[in-house]
């Protein structure tokens, strides 16, 4: 198989299995709509339907990094790192920091994770943008995801000693540079282009990732 | 008819079977007429049998007629201004440069679709139905806050 063959072949397959995640997903959100408030039979339930529905949302998550994976593949043969490099601008990461924040607020809530974002003032640093923004989105998922209930998770855009973007969760084990996860992986090759470091500063009470821009690109 | 005027009927275009029918059992079971259409052709034909104005849910992408290719006919009817369309997209899709979009599309949903988004639009377009509004809108909460 072609580069291209495998490309449009994954592309494929994750836009079926995310059609049918959502009509899965959809069908246990209709269900408890059925019942009545004060059903009995909607408090043993709800919880199972909640797992499942976060089990849903998890796997149609991974189907969207397949996706983003096989549009990598691109179809004229080139990857992200090679002549076919998407162009670099100036990019305000304090912006994407703050946005990816938003984004994924009602995930953070729905997995009862606190989420917080320190998006500092205007930091800026060169890069591919919609590949930036797709690989903070993407590893701040991976932190929501992985960190269980009640933990929290901090994203933080820092200028010092160049720019920065800090993802940490209070659950340990999460980011470890010698096990590479799919969304790490996705990462990586996202950030390619824009020739960004990860740096792995763990401590045993906490798991940190840190996306690093050379210093004085700009 | 007037562009306030509530919606009587509601129309589910998304070739992706699953969804499209469990919107409109769902939607049947909270007392509201729905029905569903695979693909822009099914729904172009499908309209006008239904109960004006129709609140229509519109995916964009689907084989045999897209929804672009669908609004664009419908762009030259002067009849369905009265009609509410509510597109549906996935997250990383483009909108098309040479897409003309009716004034009469009041919102964009991306997939995946939750009920609740759904189900708001459908009371803000269509009134509240005779069926447990406050039951379905308090459970599809819980479920996906």
């Amino acid at each position: 198989m072609t580069q291209n063959e495998v490309g449009d072949f994954l592309r494929l397959l994750a836009h079926d299995l995310q059609n049918q995640m959502g009509a899965v997903d959809l069908n246990l959100q209709i269900i408890p709509t059925l019942l009545n408030d004060d059903d009995p039979t909607l408090q043993t339930i709800h919880p199972f339907l909640s797992r499942a529905a976060l089990a849903a949302t998890d796997l149609t998550e991974t189907l969207i990094d397949l996706q983003t994976f096989a549009q990598l593949m691109s179809t004229d043969g080139a990857s992200v790192a090679t002549t076919a490099a998407p162009p670099l601008t100036v990019l305000n990461l304090s912006s994407k920091v703050h946005d990816c924040g938003l984004a994924l607020a009602s995930a953070a809530r729905n997995r009862n994770v606190q989420l917080q974002v320190t998006p500092g003032q205007n930091i800026l640093a060169l890069g591919a943008s919609d590949c930036v923004r797709r690989a903070i989105k993407i590893l701040v998922t991976e932190a929501l995801r992985g960190s269980f209930p009640d933990s929290l998770v901090t994203v933080a855009c820092l200028s010092v000693p160049s720019p920065t973007i800090e993802i940490s969760s209070s659950q340990d084990g999460l980011f470890e540079e010698h096990r590479v996860t799919l969304a790490v992986f996705l990462a990586k090759k996202l950030l390619e282009s824009s020739l960004v470091r990860l740096d792995y500063p763990s401590t045993p009470s906490q798991s940190t990732l840190r996306l690093v821009w050379k210093a004085s690109q700009l | 008819m007037s562009d306030s005027a509530l919606c009587q009927s509601i129309l589910i275009t998304d070739d992706n079977d699953g969804v499209r029918d469990a919107l409109i059992a769902a939607l049947k079971s909270n007392g509201y007429e729905a029905t569903g259409a695979r693909n822009g052709k099914d729904a172009i034909s499908k309209l006008s049998g239904l109960k004006g104005p129709t609140l229509i849910f519109l995916d964009l992408m689907m084989p045999v007629l897209d929804g672009w290719q669908a609004l664009e006919v419908w762009s030259r009817d002067p009849q369905f201004s009265q009609n509410k369309v509510v597109t549906i997209s996935a997250v990383n899709l483009k909108s098309r440069a040479d897409a003309k979009i009716p004034r009469n599309t009041v919102d964009r949903l991306q997939k995946p679709l939750t009920f609740k988004s759904v189900f708001q639009l459908v009371q803000k377009f269509c009134g509240p139905s005779g069926a447990s509004i406050a039951g379905a809108n308090a459970a599809a909460g819980a479920l996906h806050p």
